[in-house]
Order: C-alpha cells, then sequence, then structure tokens
C-alpha cells in the first residue's frame, strides 16, 4: 500500500470538494522540516492498532486564503475561524488516513484535533516514527501534510 | 471521573519521582479559553477511544529548562530538542496515569504518540464544544501547566 500517494489523494479531494480550493503537490522539502516563522498547525492523534500523529502545517497567508475559502468570507488574521477550519482540515484528513490505514477504520481511534499557532516555532516528532511529508502548492503559497507512524 | 484530581496526582507523582523536581498546584481552571501567552514549549499526546482529546504540558522557557536538566541530570541552556524530548515523553506519562486511572472507571482510551513545539507567542487551541482543564502548577523557576482538551463521547 502506498501511504504517499493515498495522503495526496485524500488531500487534493478535501480541498477540493470541501475547501473548494484546488491544490498540487510540489517537489519540495515540507515546512515541517524546518521551524515555521508565522503560521498555523493542525494536530490529530491516531490511538490503536496503528498509533501516529497527523499535521498539517500552513503558513499565515496560505492558512487565511484557506479558511477564506473554506467559510466563503474574508479572513484577515489568524482568529478562532482560521483555528477551527484548521483543526476541521486535520480532522478531515485523519479521517482519511484512520480508512487508509486500517479496514474501514476500525480499530483505530482519532483523538481532538488541536491547532497551534506562532510567530516562530519548531516541532520534534517522538522517536521511532516514521514519518511521510508531503508539500502541496496553493495560489498563495505551500502548505505540508505529516504523517508520523510508530515504527 | 474527577479528571482534575487524576491529573493532579498523576502529575504530582511524575514530577517527584520521575522528573525529581517537587511541584505544587496553583490553581484550576475548567472549561475556559486559556491562553497560556508565557509558554515557550509544550509537548502534547494525543488519545481516543470512550473519551477523546489531548493532553498537553506547557512550560515557560526558564521553568522548561530546569523541568529538562532535572530529568536528565544535566545543565540545558536553550530550549533544544532535549526539552522537546523532556516535555514529549512527560505529556506521555500523564496521559498513561490518565489512561489507567480511566481503566478503573471501566472507560477505554487508547494513546498516540507525542509531539512537542517550541516556539515563541504561541497559541494553542481545541475544538469547539470540547471541555477543557488547565491545571497550573510552579516551582521555583516558574510556572507549568497540564491542560486536558476532551470530549464525552
Amino acid at each position: 500500500m502506498d501511504i504517499k500517494n493515498k495522503i495526496v489523494e485524500s488531500t487534493k479531494e478535501i480541498f477540493s470538494t470541501m475547501v473548494m480550493m484546488d491544490v498540487t503537490v510540489v517537489d519540495q522539502d515540507p515546512a515541517a522540516r524546518q521551524a515555521i516563522k508565522d503560521g498555523i498547525s493542525g494536530i490529530i492523534g491516531l490511538a490503536g492498532t496503528h498509533k501516529g500523529v497527523l499535521a498539517i502545517h500552513i503558513p499565515a497567508p496560505v492558512a487565511l486564503a484557506i479558511t477564506g475559502s473554506f467559510l466563503g468570507m474574508e479572513v484577515e488574521e489568524i482568529n478562532e475561524d482560521v483555528e477551527d477550519a484548521v483543526g476541521e482540515l486535520a480532522n478531515m484528513l485523519g479521517g482519511n488516513v484512520k480508512t487508509i490505514l486500517s479496514d474501514n477504520g476500525r480499530d483505530i481511534e482519532l483523538s481532538l484535533p488541536t491547532t497551534i499557532s506562532g510567530t516562530n516555532y519548531d516541532f520534534q516528532t517522538a522517536k521511532d516514527v516514521e514519518v511521510t511529508a508531503l508539500a502541496f502548492a496553493t495560489d498563495t503559497g505551500t502548505f505540508s501534510v505529516e504523517l508520523q507512524l510508530e515504527r | 471521573m474527577d479528571y482534575v484530581t487524576v491529573l493532579q496526582e498523576g502529575t504530582v507523582e511524575i514530577f517527584e519521582t520521575m522528573v525529581m523536581l517537587p511541584i505544587v498546584l496553583q490553581h484550576v481552571t475548567e472549561h475556559a479559553d486559556s491562553k497560556l501567552t508565557d509558554a515557550r514549549v509544550t509537548g502534547m499526546i494525543g488519545f481516543g477511544g470512550t473519551i477523546k482529546g489531548m493532553i498537553g504540558v506547557s512550560a515557560t522557557a526558564d521553568m522548561a529548562k530546569i523541568v529538562t536538566g532535572s530529568l536528565l541530570g544535566m545543565e540545558i541552556a536553550d530550549l533544544d530538542d532535549d526539552v522537546k524530548d523532556a516535555f514529549g515523553e512527560i505529556a506521555h506519562m500523564i496521559a498513561g496515569a490518565l489512561k489507567s486511572a480511566c481503566g478503573e472507571h471501566g472507560i477505554d482510551i487508547d494513546l498516540a504518540i507525542p509531539n512537542s513545539v517550541v516556539g515563541d507567542c504561541l497559541h494553542i487551541s481545541g475544538l469547539r464544544g470540547a471541555k477543557r482543564v488547565v491545571l497550573e502548577f510552579t516551582a521555583s523557576a516558574g510556572k507549568l501547566w497540564i491542560e486536558l482538551k476532551y470530549l464525552e463521547a
């Protein structure tokens, strides 16, 4: 099973059907590998037969554009609407990953999504995890999606 | 189940026996939007099952260095990878205490894996509708917060 391609498919599908925005996968080092200068991340845990974390890291301007498109309104700053939208994106991606990893999503439980925003922050994953990270392009800029699974 | 007591007892015990740094509970904020504006480090871990949620352990910069130094038995100068590892690990231990207390009450939860973040002006938010409890602890060096967000099925 090629998890990478399935995450690409899911992300594209969620963006085209829910966010109403087309995204393309780009060949670049995903933002998650560097410190995030000004942005927001949505994170959701996976527990059960597969343990892990699904995260989406979005620079502030891209997060505003995504939230604006998702809610159909103008968004000017990282506020509760943006946090809700990014948390919801993590939730939807987590739901899809659950189905990808386990037959019909049985045996895997999702945690609640959380968002973290800040002006300069840096993530660290647990040790002994397999990381699948992908960068996606929108008209406003790129964002990344990262899946960490315990080995 | 009394989540506050479980988290308080679990955290105090973990700090006494594993971190070797006694801490004191100052106050508890329930179900309010809390902005931990002084937090520079957060370790967090998600869990799912009968209740689903997330546990976060956050601290000020000075507190984070003291906690990590005490856990590892070495001097910590910067908010480096050791600090991130330590906070991920502490979040994991506290979630373990919550899991076993839940088990005693017949509530089944499974833990995800921890992540940690170091940064400026961090703002952490939960899901609308989820319950939220924040316990603020202090030691001589500063403040530490344990945050539980959960949703009962």
